[in-house]
């Protein structure tokens, strides 16, 4: 079957395109924040790649309940792509979580609550990245990260209330209502390039999954194949 | 001290510079590997003959 990526491309080019204008708003036209004066700005990426992250491993989450329900394999290339978009987004979120903490917290890192329960996630994910990789039979594969997403969700909801449950030095999410509107503008033009340039990545990359099983389900092990078709695959 | 955090700008190139680097080179990674993926399915299919 020809895959076609034309769409998911076009969502990735317009993604940049919002991401383009929600920095240019952020770093040269709103204003310094009061009290964390420049630094600030850093918001306008993290903010968004950490509802991002949210919401893909949300999406991993709900495209593993549905393999195991319907076992269908376009949710398990779903999945993969989501699994592997979520280390992505983690990793991220750390990094740009440490180059904030510097000038702020005067910390590259702390074993903070928030910090240490997103450290978790990132080597859940990271270890069923892993598992993915060393599992040869497509099912088991498919079945075990199907497993392990959804007990390596249950960090999630832990990470998004742990300013609110422990005394942490991260501080609490702020609302809508309570962020100034010169603020909110590039905040949320960065959210929707993130969420039109991840959808697009996600499209693409589930679809190179669906083709490599294909493949994988289309070629018997070497040695079982007759001798005229196997020097015709290695050709 | 007065609790004002001033200056930083390093701080804000470098963390919009690791975010760029990081996204388009996965965007890379992904779509180069999506066109690896399809010319060896269509390489496999017609190697065995289907």
């Amino acid at each position: 079957m020809k895959k076609r990526i034309v769409f998911p491309l076009a969502l990735i080019v317009l993604g940049m395109l919002c991401l383009f204008a929600g920095t240019y708003d952020g770093l040269a036209i709103a204003p310094a924040e009061q009290h964390m004066g420049d630094v600030q700005r850093i918001m306008y990426v993290h903010v968004p790649t950490a509802w991002t992250a949210m919401l893909v491993l949300t999406w991993a989450f709900v495209c593993a309940l549905m393999y195991l329900t319907f076992a269908a394999w376009r949710w398990d290339h779903r999945l993969e792509a989501a699994i592997e978009m979520s280390v992505v987004l983690c990793l991220l979120l750390c990094i740009q979580g440490s180059i904030w903490a510097k000038p702020t917290w005067g910390v590259w890192w702390d074993w903070d609550p928030r910090l240490t329960t997103m450290a978790v996630l990132l080597m859940a994910f990271s270890g069923i990245t892993a598992l993915r990789f060393f599992i040869e039979e497509p099912v088991k594969r498919a079945t075990w990260s199907a497993v392990a997403t959804i007990i390596g969700y249950v960090d999630v909801p832990i990470v998004y209330f742990s300013v609110k449950w422990w005394n942490s030095l991260h501080q609490q999410q702020s609302g809508v209502s309570t962020i100034s509107r010169e603020f909110l503008i590039p905040l949320l033009m960065n959210f929707a390039g993130m969420m039109l340039l991840i959808a697009g990545i996600m499209t693409i990359r589930s679809r190179t999954a669906a083709l490599r099983l294909e493949e994988e389900i289309a070629l018997p092990p070497l040695t079982l194949v007759p001798a005229a078709a196997a020097s015709e695959v290695m050709a | 001290m007065n609790g004002i955090v001033s200056g930083g700008w390093e701080f804000v190139w470098a963390a919009y510079a690791v975010s760029a680097v990081v996204l388009v080179g996965y965007c890379a990674h992904v779509i180069n590997g999506f066109f690896k993926a399809r010319v060896s399915a269509e390489r496999g299919t017609k190697g065995i003959g289907l």
